[in-house]
């Protein structure tokens, strides 16, 4: 009984004399590789001032030593960074730059469904829970631009945008229903 | 008209006659049939292993019939002698495992590794729990079966299989079928094992910790050496945890290096889906009534159940020695997670915190321990098959 006493002692110190040792082994790996390239990729996007202030984007992604493997990774960024324009009022262009590769890229509307990408010739279709990306494209400018507005005057009326069209108030309809009565 | 051959279509109920507890194996394999299918509790082995005993326990056992001289032996038989009973299958399972499994977790945050030390605690006190059961008339355990059982309490069902595999080879009795179905029940059955645990062992306060999850990334060289300096490490500190960590670790490295994809998928799929087919009807294969209706087989089950809530006792108890070294940073909880059942122990965790705390969320804490606790339930593997001889 002494003996086997002794095997569970024994054998729970080597458990962590064991996980201890591999504890230090990562610190010691993760001291030794920091900065090396990660596990889980940082996207940065990196946008030409020039290129920029054109209409179109055209665009360089990529961090380090990040190449994608195949046309759908590239489709999937390409997806991600036409929505993140498009919330922006911005569109994509036709090339982006992944580590100095070029991609032919085209992206269809995104509120389409499914959403058509085609790189380098090759299609792909793409949606979210089965619709397109709408919402992403819509809601977050205008939730801008209503608080943008409620900075400008006081009183409900301010916080609605008049991009949005007719509202009415106790002086009677206003936005763009004034705005074409007065031109007619 | 020769009529003797009709009375060979009789034989199967003439067996029934001789060994009329086979109609009770069968009632066990339709249950575990059952709770895999309604109940989900491990379908993806429970009706395999549920199959396997049903097989095994039909009239003649032509299916596990051993081979002689001039006959072939039983599908089940062979399946058996070439795969499981040398230790190929739940290796194979590992290889599956390894690319299963995401390290990323425990690599981000090293110092949860202990805490999957800390919860194989429960192995060992069923070790010495099945040793002083067998100093009963009743039981017949020595150090061999009694590692074979400890091992239940890791809640890693390819581990207990192998140690009990390899006590039988070391002249251990054939308990393989009883702490498989044991291992397996009580990895379904982890959600209401554990939450009662941890709340006798924690308090309100002690949940609610909330530990601010940082992702931090850890570098992709890191994560394709550390299952080569795993298997290293392990290789020279318990060499008999090699074979399930040194194949562990290649599967992760599949996974990991990023330009094997077919190899990774085939081995977290096809070959996985093979081997556990293959594992799950050879053990239930083993279940045969005089092996499995003993009085030891209740112990067994007795004794798993005590494992597992050592095990996540001892997890919990040194989470709560880090949360007050760490002046609470951590939440002890996570601890519990370090039962290699992956990612079972780990949800459990974070339902519990969830509960105290819709806010909180520790699941990407406690799969760290998580998969420590596969790591941990691996060494204490090799730790017995090392020393019991």
């Amino acid at each position: 009984m002494l003996e086997d006493l002794l095997i569970c002692v024994i054998g729970l110190a080597v458990v962590f004399v064991v996980l201890a040792v591999l504890m230090f082994v990562i610190m010691g790996l993760e001291r030794f590789f920091r900065g090396g390239e990660l596990a889980v990729q940082e996207i940065a996007v990196e946008m030409p001032v020039e290129a920029a202030t054109a209409g179109k984007e055209q665009l360089v992604v990529g961090r380090g030593e990040l190449k994608p493997e195949d046309a759908v990774e590239v489709a999937a960024i390409t997806v991600a960074l036409a929505s993140h324009l498009r919330g922006k009022g911005k569109k994509l262009g036709n090339r982006i730059d992944i580590n100095g590769i070029s991609y032919d890229v085209d992206v269809a509307e995104l509120h389409s469904r499914p959403i058509s990408v085609v790189v380098n010739g090759e299609g792909f279709h793409t949606s979210l829970n089965d619709e397109g990306f709408s919402v992403v494209e819509e809601a977050a400018p205008k939730l801008g631009e209503r608080a943008r507005y409620t900075q400008q005057g006081a009183g409900w009326r301010s916080t609605y945008s008049p991009l949005q069209g007719d509202y009415w108030c106790r002086r009677g309809w206003t936005g763009r229903h004034v705005a074409r009565r007065n031109k007619e | 008209m020769d009529i003797s051959g009709f009375s060979n279509l009789l034989e199967g109920f003439k067996d029934l006659g001789h060994q009329p507890l086979m109609l009770v194996m069968l009632g066990i394999g339709a249950v575990l049939i059952y709770l895999g299918i309604a109940r989900r509790f491990e379908p993806l082995l429970l009706i395999p292993i549920g199959t396997g005993i049903i097989l095994a326990n039909l009239p003649l056992g032509e299916l596990v019939k051993p081979a002689t001289e001039g006959e072939t032996g039983g599908f089940l038989w062979y399946v058996y002698n070439y795969t499981l009973a040398n230790e190929m299958l739940p290796l194979l399972v590992f290889l599956g495992l390894g690319a299963l499994t995401d390290f990323e977790p425990m690599l981000s945050n090293p110092r949860t590794i202990l805490l999957g030390a800390a919860a194989q605690f429960g192995v060992f006190i069923a070790f010495m729990g099945t040793l002083a059961l067998g100093l009963l008339p009743w039981f017949d355990f020595t150090a061999k079966e009694a590692a074979s059982v400890g091992i239940i309490g890791g809640a890693d069902g390819p581990t207990t299989i192998y140690v009990a595999t390899g006590m039988i080879d070391r002249g251990g009795r054939d308990i393989l079928g009883a702490v498989a179905v044991a291992a397996y029940s009580y990895m379904a059955l982890v959600p209401l094992i554990q939450p009662p645990v941890i709340r006798l062992l924690t308090s309100k306060e002690e949940r609610m910790i909330k530990m601010p999850y940082t992702f931090r990334s850890v570098s992709k060289r890191t994560l394709i050496i550390f299952p080569i300096a795993c298997a290293i490490v392990i290789g020279f500190l318990v060499p008999k945890a090699a074979p399930i960590i040194g194949i562990m670790m290649f599967g992760n490295l599949l996974r990991v290096c990023g330009v094997v994809d077919r190899l990774s998928k085939t081995a977290q799929n096809e070959l996985m889906n093979i081997v556990i087919m293959l594992l799950g009807l050879t053990v239930g294969s083993t279940m045969t009534a005089h092996a499995f209706l003993q009085v030891e087989t209740i112990a067994i089950f007795l004794l798993g159940l005590i494992a597992f809530i050592f095990s996540t006792a001892g997890g919990v108890l040194l989470g709560k020695l880090m949360c007050v070294l760490s002046h609470r940073q951590i939440n002890p909880m996570i601890g519990a997670a370090g039962v290699s059942a992956v990612p079972m122990a780990a949800r459990v965790v974070q339902n519990m915190a969830a509960k105290e705390d819709p806010s909180n969320f520790l699941i990407m804490h406690a799969m760290g321990p998580n998969v420590a606790g596969v790591i941990g339930t691996a060494t204490a593997a090799g730790v017995f098959l090392a020393l019991i001889n």
